[in-house]
């Protein structure tokens, strides 16, 4: 005998992650979920704006992280409130572990949360944690291909950030490949390069974020 | 890397429809499994063969078909009792 059952099984994530976002809609913040491979410069994206976005929002930051607290440490010095999911072994954040980690904060009191994804390129693509943004970044070193090789994160992306672009010169990172592929992949993807060591592009940065975040308020009524 | 997440939801889902439908023992799993899943056929028929163990599913077949998208979807499940 057959049996037919068609269930989705990513199905509950997804529930889940409607159910998160829906309460984040409730309470006006703004939840970007930042996907990169490990080393890309998350963190330091982080240390460097979080200063900047302090001035205008109040800012949280949840910490997806496989063992250790160092990424959360490294942001303890900015004063804002930093919620560590520890994922032993797991190789993405999913979106119960999310709303876990906002009992953490005082969601009356923020306009802003960044969520650090396990570093990997692949399966945080894939799973919706809640959030109203999947920013998709890539360095310079890690070479011009990515896109291509990991297709689904630059389709699921609103934002793809190139970071350490202080290192183009040293490097064989092929500009014209990477926007032909990244067109290829995912032509309505805004692009920002940046580098956290020189800063250009943070301007940038802050700048979207500021107008997601409207526009993203705006559809809410 | 999250071949055995996806495998463990189906387990639960097989013993309540054998439940249901009174069977005894399930011999063929059908997953529908999404071109851009980026999950290793390979890896899910490990994970099925090592979480399936002491299951109604014991000594199934997992059948994995492709489709379009992303998803991971159980279609279908064949037993007898
Ligand atoms: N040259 C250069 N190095 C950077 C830049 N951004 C980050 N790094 C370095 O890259 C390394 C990994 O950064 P980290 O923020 O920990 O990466 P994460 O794993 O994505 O969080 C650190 O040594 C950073 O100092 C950049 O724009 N240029
Ligand atoms: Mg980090």
């Amino acid at each position: 005998m057959q049996i037919k059952i068609l269930q989705n099984l990513l199905e509950a994530n997804e529930e889940k992650a409607q159910e998160v976002r829906d309460f984040l809609n409730q309470k006006h913040i703004f939840m970007v979920n930042l996907i990169s491979s490990p080393g890309s410069g998350k963190t330091t994206l982080l240390e460097k704006t979080l200063p900047i976005l302090k001035q205008k929002f109040r800012v949280a930051v949840i910490e997806g992280d496989v063992e250790t607290e160092r990424d959360a440490k490294r942001l303890d010095l900015y004063q804002v409130p930093v919620s560590l999911i520890n994922t032993k072994g797991a190789c993405h954040l999913e979106s119960v572990s999310i709303e876990k980690a906002l009992l953490a904060f005082d969601l009356d009191q923020l306009d802003l949360i960044f969520v650090e994804n396990v570093g990997n390129l692949v399966c945080p693509a894939e799973f919706d944690i809640g959030e109203h943004a999947k920013v998709a970044m890539l360095s310079v070193p890690e070479g011009d291909d990515k896109p291509l090789k990991y297709p689904l994160l630059f389709q699921e992306a609103s934002l793809t950030i190139l970071n350490k672009i202080d290192l183009l010169k040293y490097t064989d990172f092929d500009k014209t490949r990477f926007y032909d592929d990244l067109e290829r992949v995912n032509p309505n993807l805004s692009v920002i390069e940046l580098s956290c060591k020189t800063n250009e592009g943070i301007d940038a940065w802050v700048d979207w974020l500021d107008k997601r975040r409207i526009a993203s308020l705006n559809r809410l009524g | 890397m999250h071949e055995f997440s996806i495998i463990q939801n189906i387990f639960p889902i097989i013993e309540k429809n054998a439940k249901d439908h009174h069977l005894k023992i399930i011999t063929k799993v059908t997953l529908n499994l999404g071109k851009s899943c980026q999950c290793l056929p390979d890896f899910l028929q490990f994970a099925f063969q090592t979480l399936a163990k002491n299951t109604i599913a014991e000594n199934a077949e997992l059948v994995i078909q492709e489709i379009p998208g992303k998803s991971a979807v159980l279609d279908c499940i064949e037993g007898s009792n």
